[in-house]
């Protein structure tokens, strides 16, 4: 039973399970009556001693028919099955909220769109590596990668799709919060959410953000309010490819409404600092090529860089500088330091953010 | 059966005592001599492959950083891809016991250009180094090279990629060499419905690798001019197309794993009836299926691509397609167990049951399949384990599991000795338990969402890959046990007679090892070379037709 493996949380998943099982069944039958003839042949046809009478029938044109066309009839009526809801899980409809998601090395950034009554923000709202989702309302994820090829895949929604640098790609469905999420005891919910230490530096976005929604922006989320599924990156994409996850949150619609809103106050207000540099600097996947310890990962360091000459790889030197930063987050591919590969994408941060980072490479300097 | 014994008493020298210099090997024409030399080299390679996948089980014993960094991961799954694709599988079945077997099969000298098959080998190796420079600096592309990753990353992909490119022309050289010789070389009397169903698999093979290598030759071209002079055709930043590389790709990487799989399934189909004494069920049908896997296998490429954004209505139709590559495969497997109904099983032989071993390992490849070919629930599995279960149940317990029966059928006919059986046994059954405890687990990693790919993992997923890895270190024990085995009564095994198994094909009415020239005097065959199960009655001579 395919429910055994994974949890359902949006409308088609059940569809899905029925012709997962539907399938499992098939080939699990096929599997027993051709093994089950050859154990039996084995057994029963076994040699006992040489020069044993063997039958001469080397064609039967009846059973030959027979099992060309009673394959080939399973098989056309298992086509049939697996389109049909195949189209349903293409298929928007006709009321749907767009979420745009842009896919990098490695993290995925979410902007959803604001133009409901309810969350009016003169600014589109954005999130990194979580994405939140309201229950019952389907949604179109309009998906591009800014660098390589990413897949996006939660295995609870049953949706999977590339994201690819030059075309747009979606994935639709209408998420739900699951009956085990809903269900789950404190314990089970902490069992299940465990990460290793270690994993819990390079990816927290992975741990129940049920739990983070609740402590972060104080919203009550009584049982069966909020489900929390995992995020994977499924097409690989390099060195921190299986650190490309995040959590889709549901949440029912009067605590994604006042999520939706605490979002949008925290986004008006924030203010340049090192310390928001800092969380640029982890949530928008920085931290995967560029150290702050001085190592050399993919990229140079931001440790005791500024201020200082740096060597670029077409022979000039310039000093790296608020000029400096800002060119090489947003036209990368221009300046690059010598001895470093021309792999960077070009990083969209608004104003706020970029001298946030550079106060944050600044305070590296102490 | 007296024309199975007629060259017992041949005092000629065998192929194995003419010309035993090391400059004689090497510059050898004689296709039996070449089948062994790709077999030695690409079990070398074979063993670095293993060896790198073993590392990669390794580091996923344990969610968290256990022994190596992403990048050296990366790498290892990468050598282990493209060494096992194109250094091993792809030369695979066709180069080595094709090489040896095909002329011997059709009572022929040799293959219809043995310079050219020479020329091959050469290629085939050049292309190996050349494509082992890029260990200098190792490429972790994957063996897919996906652009715009394979644009970006350090390694040296090209090298890598130029490697893979020449050697597709070994292949080619091979496919066509084959052809030719399946044509023009048969014996005089010898017709196509009466060819050894390995014959009819190679011949079938050797379309797929002439029609469909050029296209990857052209890919990997593209992608060299691409890294190199930056010309903008996969790469989204300058205007490229990344889902054109998947595209080209795949259009000759699906035909490719029919280039690994129908020897696999000739080799399958020549030891069944020899160890069931009876008739072949179906010649027609598995000969023909040969062909017609051959004509679909250029059919069914997208469904590599159902999640890669090209468009739904290609995905339909893919789909669609893809059950029809089914239907021959399942016919197949009918004919071969039709072929042991009531018939006399030696199932103690060991190519008997390395090849019942292989029949149930390869309907769990062949069903799984089913799952991915079905659009919507492979939404779900693509990219997961469960993708890598099935094609390491195809390629290892089908392919790989095929070349060992066949090495052990066709091993006194090539060494003219016997191998130690006690351990052949043990070293199917620890390869046999081996294999399935690392890949089963997969199939239920596949199915609780685990992508495929991934140094590190979230801890729920651990059980499985525990058991996966202890698998892997079975499965390899197992091959060193089988292949040293092999090795080493090569040189001090028991003397073998021409034809042990009263096998009625042409490979047999000669000596074991064979003279240079494969045949002193003229083989004979029977009017079916499938006509098992006559012992004991008297031989109808009538039947019987000689070979000028």
């Amino acid at each position: 039973m395919f429910e055994w493996f994974v949890d359902s949380a949006s409308t088609i998943a059940p569809q899905v399970n029925i012709v997962m099982n539907l399938v499992n069944f098939i080939t699990g039958l096929a599997f027993i009556l051709t093994n089950a003839a050859l154990v039996y042949f084995i057994i029963k046809y076994r040699r006992r001693k040489e020069g044993e009478i063997t039958s001469r029938i080397d064609q039967n044109h009846t059973i030959e028919v027979i099992w060309t066309v009673i394959p080939s009839i399973i098989l056309t009526i298992l086509f049939v099955i697996g389109l049909k809801d195949f189209r349903e899980l293409r298929a928007a409809g006709q009321n749907y909220k767009e979420i745009m998601v842009s896919a990098k090395q490695w993290a995925w950034e979410f902007t959803y769109s604001t133009d409901s009554d309810l969350i009016q923000s003169p600014k589109k709202i954005k999130t990194d590596n979580v994405l939140y989702l309201e229950e019952n309302e389907r949604v179109k994820l309009i998906m591009k990668s800014k660098d390589v090829i990413h897949s996006f895949f939660v295995p609870e929604f049953r949706v999977k799709e590339d994201v690819v640098g030059n075309i747009y790609t979606y994935v639709t469905f209408t998420p739900l919060i699951s009956q085990r999420q809903a269900t789950m005891t404190d314990e089970e919910r902490k069992a299940w959410y465990q990460i290793t230490q270690d994993q819990k530096e390079i990816i927290p976005q992975v741990e129940d953000q049920c739990k983070k929604v609740q402590e972060k922006y104080g919203i009550n989320l009584p049982a069966g309010t909020c489900g929390s599924y995992r995020i994977f990156c499924t097409e690989y994409c390099g060195k921190d490819h299986s650190y490309m996850l995040g959590s889709a949150v549901v949440l029912k619609k009067d605590q994604f409404l006042q999520l939706m809103n605490k979002l949008k106050e925290e986004q008006g207000k924030i203010v340049v600092s090192a310390e928001y540099g800092k969380e640029i600097y982890e949530i928008k996947g920085c931290k995967s090529c560029h150290s702050i310890d001085g190592s050399k990962v993919v990229g140079p360091s931001f440790k005791g860089i500024w201020g200082k000459p740096r060597k670029l790889a077409d022979g000039r030197v310039v000093t790296v500088d608020e000029n400096y930063i800002t060119r090489s987050i947003l036209e990368p591919t221009i300046e690059v330091a010598e001895g470093y590969p021309n792999i960077m994408p070009p990083q969209d941060l608004n104003e706020e953010q970029i001298q946030s980072v550079i106060e944050f490479i600044k305070s590296l300097n102490k | 059966m007296a024309h199975a014994v007629a060259h017992e008493h041949d005092h000629n020298k065998s192929y194995l005592e003419v010309g035993r210099s090391i400059w004689g090997w090497l510059t050898t024409t004689d296709h039996k001599k070449i089948g062994i030399m790709y077999l030695f080299t690409i079990m070398i390679y074979f063993a670095v492959g293993g060896i790198s996948a073993l590392l990669v089980r390794l580091e996923l014993i344990a969610p968290g950083k256990t022994f190596f960094s992403p990048d050296t991961y990366n790498v290892l799954f990468t050598l282990h891809g493209a060494i096992m694709t194109f250094l091993f599988i792809v030369p695979g079945i066709p180069a080595t016991l094709g090489n040896f077997l095909l002329p011997l099969m059709i009572g022929a000298k040799d293959v219809a250009f043995p310079r050219i098959n020479l020329a091959s080998y050469y290629v085939y190796l050049i292309g190996s180094f050349i494509s082992l420079v890029s260990l200098l600096s190792p490429a972790d592309t994957g063996w897919t090279f996906y652009a715009p990753y394979s644009m970006k990353t350090n390694g040296l992909v090209v090298w890598l990629t130029l490697g893979a490119f020449i050697m597709g022309f070994a292949s080619i050289l091979t496919g066509f060499n084959f052809i030719v010789t399946v044509h023009r070389m048969r014996a005089p009397g010898l017709g196509w419905s009466n060819l050894p169903l390995f014959v009819w698999a190679l011949y079938a093979t050797a379309i797929i690798q002439l029609l469909a290598t050029p296209v990857v030759g052209m890919n990997l071209v593209l992608l060299i001019f691409e890294r190199v002079l930056d010309i903008g055709i996969f790469n989204p930043a300058k205007g490229g197309d990344p889902i054109l590389f998947e595209q080209f790709f795949w259009f000759y990487s699906h035909p490719v794993v029919y280039i690994m799989i129908l020897p696999a399934f000739g080799v399958v189909s020549e030891i069944l009836p020899v160890f069931s004494r009876r008739p072949i069920f179906g010649y027609k049908a598995i000969a023909y299926s040969s062909l017609a896997i051959a004509l679909v296998s250029f059919l069914v490429w997208g469904h590599h691509l159902f999640v890669s954004g090209m468009s739904d209505w290609a995905r339909y139709i893919f789909s669609f397609l893809t059950f029809f590559v089914a239907v021959p495969t399942a016919i197949k497997i009918f004919n071969w167990l039709a072929t042991l109904w009531k018939g006399s099983l030696e199932i103690t032989a060991t190519p008997m049951y390395y090849t019942l071993g292989f029949l149930f390992m390869f309907t769990i490849a062949g069903l799984t399949g089913l799952h991915l070919a079905v659009l919507s629930t492979d939404v779900y599995l693509h990219d997961t384990y469960f993708v890598v279960a099935h094609f390491h149940y195809t390629m290892q317990g089908g392919t790989v599991f095929a070349l060992i029966a066949g090495l052990h059928y066709w091993f006194p006919k090539i060494t003219g000795r016997w191998y130690n059986k006690k351990v052949a046994f043990w070293g199917w059954l620890i390869l046999f338990v081996g294999f399935n405890a690392t890949f089963l687990p997969q199939f239920l990693l596949g199915l609780e969402g685990m992508p495929r790919r991934y140094f590190d993992y979230l801890p729920h997923f651990q059980t499985w890959h525990l058991v996966s890895t202890i698998g892997s270190w079975f499965n390899g024990l197992g091959y060193v046990i089988v292949l040293t085995n092999l090795l080493v009564s090569a040189f001090t095994g028991e003397k073998a007679e021409a034809n042990p198994y009263n096998a009625l094909s042409l490979e047999w009415q000669t000596s074991s090892p064979p003279p240079e020239t494969n045949f002193i005097t003229t083989p004979t065959f029977p009017a079916s070379i499938y006509d098992y199960g006559t012992e004991g009655k008297e031989e109808d001579t009538s039947k019987t037709k000689k070979a000028v």
